[in-house]
């Protein structure tokens, strides 16, 4: 991808890639909608306004790639950025584990284990003080929400 | 006088235990949560939102607006001790704040931030007072191609005044937009992008996105960088400033909060480009230039009061006339509607208690948050040494918590982890979370009276031009429009601000 990209010489990769995203949800946007009744100005249908909308982000998305391929100077805004695939990844996981533990397995186990991974997303994880975070939390979650609050959790 | 009269029914409402404990509550959390390093105002209000739910409508907005601006109050604070903005707002705060710390000043500083933050505050409340129920009212008469056009209106300043590059801020409005036609078609009942699922069939709420976009992808992106930047807090001895200060720092704060009163109506504009107007406005007014980025207190006091009276007539648009003007307001009416309330024009005569009890207690706060911050000040910046590391569980348990409770749903929970993923590569992108939240709250708006405007003109769009108020507002979209082309053809393709990203 990052030779692709060289090949053409695009000084803006932030500015292309933001430009394809909108171009690729602006399709899909007429492609999904297009098949809802779309109606005329007089009686917009709910197709009309998302029709628009798709024809609006691809023309930006269009816009946005040829300023990225026409600018010729790189400025530190346009600079290429790393990364954070660690923290994305552990940050991704520790909120999935609630969103799949909260209904089965309760509040005080998903916390703790939403709040132990959570631990390890930054560069240098201790598991022991994960663990005493994890529990705190645990403790602080059921006392705010389910006791303080009378969220409807269960607990375990 | 009426204004007494509503006055005086705010304070009531204000000065019940229960809502004076809510607003000491807020403004306490949202300071303590907005000196926290890597947590921003945005971030504090959508991870403490939960908190909220079942409280009182006006209990829980008095809540709101106090870490509203407990955490905008904060992020000056951490600018003067520790050269580390809390929030954009407070940037330029660092520029001579941070120097007067370094020189033994922190106390002047800071007192000077506060009270001039309290000034500003309370000529904003003052504002707010007096020029709402007038503003309501000729809102009242607003019927579908008004509100069409004032949406647009909002729109185009959002993408315009916006940082950022304005191409990239019309694409995030538009998938804003985009965004707020997920689930059921309230006309034709159609569903709209739910793929089948009923988990959207009601639409994404707006929690969900605010918490993806701005606090999931905070922590990502925070993260990601090697340390969060963090010097040894000033020293600090003695808080009050010398006559010579007060007699340098009241000009500006009356000019700062006089201009920030009137940039922070404007949709996209804000506490941001208040506090940065305002500094630049002083540094032109100086008799000695060099003095400023060393230490001159002009460069604390305007551009705080600046960045507080746009703070609190941010409000204004988004309580008369259901138009938020920035993310935070966004946020703010997401939670309003997350109560029953629909902001509006009608929600002043409607809901009298809500907004002048609202309206009072923004003035207690303020009046708290002086309290709070010049003799506690001591205590918040010891928090500013808790290891990142340490609240990024804290700020994600919070988050899951907040974000399932809106509807008991995991699923929204798995769509929250969604928009993380997708705002951390929006910032990676350089695209601005603002206008894709803005454009995701007033695109059902825009759609539903652009709809009924064009049925009841017959499908002709000379309407929109026929009608006095919605061709103003379309003149003065023009304009936005005008002004963005010149600035964008003046600095080549840099845009507005110097030095703002």
């Amino acid at each position: 991808m990052t030779g692709f990209l060289a090949g053409l010489a695009i000084r803006d990769t932030a500015g292309f890639v933001a430009g394809v995203l909108f171009l690729l949800v602006g399709l899909a946007a007429i492609g999904v909608s297009g098949g809802y009744p779309v109606g005329t100005l007089l009686h917009m249908g709910p197709g009309y306004f998302p029709v628009v909308l798709g024809a609006l982000l691809v023309i930006i998305g269009v816009a946005s790639m040829v300023r990225a391929v026409a600018v010729t100077t790189v400025t530190p805004d346009t600079a290429a950025v790393r990364i954070a695939l660690q923290p994305l990844l552990v940050v991704g996981a520790a909120v999935l584990v609630f969103a799949g533990g909260i209904d089965r397995i309760g509040l005080i186990p998903s916390v703790f284990a939403t709040a132990l991974l959570a631990c390890m997303a930054g560069p240098k994880p201790k598991l022991l003080e994960g663990g005493l975070i994890a529990a705190a939390l645990s403790a602080m979650a059921a006392g705010i929400f389910f006791y303080g609050l009378k969220l409807p959790f269960t607990l375990f | 006088m009426d204004l007494f009269a509503h006055l005086a029914t705010g304070f009531g409402v204000a000065l019940t235990p229960d809502n004076f404990l809510y607003c000491l509550l807020g403004a306490t959390l949202g300071t303590l949560v907005g000196v926290l390093p890597g947590i921003g105002p945005l971030t504090t209000i959508a991870m403490l939102l939960p908190l909220t739910f079942k409280m009182t409508p006006v209990a829980s907005l008095i809540m709101l607006s106090g870490i509203y601006y407990g955490a905008h109050h904060a992020g000056s604070t951490t600018a003067i001790m520790l050269n580390t903005p809390g929030d954009p707002s407070s940037l330029v705060i660092c520029l001579d704040g941070h120097p007067m710390a370094r020189q033994g000043r922190a106390g002047p500083a800071l007192c000077i931030a506060a009270f001039g933050s309290f000034f500003a505050g309370s000529f904003g409340v003052l504002l707010m007072a007096l020029f709402s129920p007038p503003l309501a009212g000729v809102a009242l008469r607003f019927a579908a191609p008004e509100y069409a056009c004032l949406v647009l209106v909002a729109l185009i300043a959002t993408v315009v005044l916006a940082r950022g590059r304005f191409l990239l801020n019309v694409g995030m409005s538009v998938l804003g937009l985009l965004l707020g036609t997920v689930g059921t078609d309230i006309e034709s009942g159609t569903m709209r992008f739910t793929f089948g699922s009923p988990n959207l069939a009601d639409g994404i709420n707006f929690i969900i996105i605010a918490v993806g976009v701005f606090a999931f992808a905070e922590v990502i992106s925070n993260l990601g960088r090697d340390r969060i930047g963090r010097t040894p807090a000033a020293p600090l001895r003695s808080l009050w400033p010398r006559r010579s200060d007060l007699a340098a720092a009241w000009k500006p704060i009356l000019r700062g909060t006089v201009l920030g009163s009137a940039l922070g109506l404007l949709p996209g504009t804000g506490p941001m480009v208040s506090s940065f107007a305002a500094y630049s406005l002083e540094r032109q007014l100086a008799k000695d230039r060099s003095r400023f980025g060393n230490g001159a207190i002009e460069g604390v006091a305007g551009p705080e009061a600046a960045n507080n009276a746009a703070a609190i007539t941010h409000f204004i648009p988004m309580l008369t006339l259901g138009i938020p003007a920035g993310a935070a307001m966004a946020l703010m009416l997401g939670a309003m509607l997350v109560q029953g309330i629909a902001p509006g024009p009608r929600m002043i005569s409607e809901h009298p208690d809500v907004f002048w009890g609202l309206l009072a207690s923004m003035w207690l706060g303020n009046l708290m948050l002086l309290v709070l911050n010049l003799p506690l000040v001591g205590i918040w910046i010891r928090l500013l040494t808790i290891p990142y590391r340490i609240l990024v569980p804290a700020i994600l348990v919070f988050c899951c918590i907040g974000v399932y409770s809106v509807n008991n749903s995991s699923f929204d929970v798995v769509l929250a982890a969604g928009f993380g993923v997708l705002g951390y590569a929006f910032s990676m992108l350089r695209c601005q979370p603002m206008p894709l939240i803005v454009g995701f709250i007033l695109g059902p708006v825009l759609e539903q009276s652009l709809r009924r405007a064009l049925l009841l003109s017959r499908g002709d769009l000379a309407t929109f031009v026929m009608r006095p108020i919605s061709l103003t507002l379309l003149i003065f979209a023009a304009g936005l429009i005008l002004y963005a082309a010149l600035s964008w053809y003046r600095d080549g393709r840099r845009q507005a601000l110097p030095g703002v990203r």
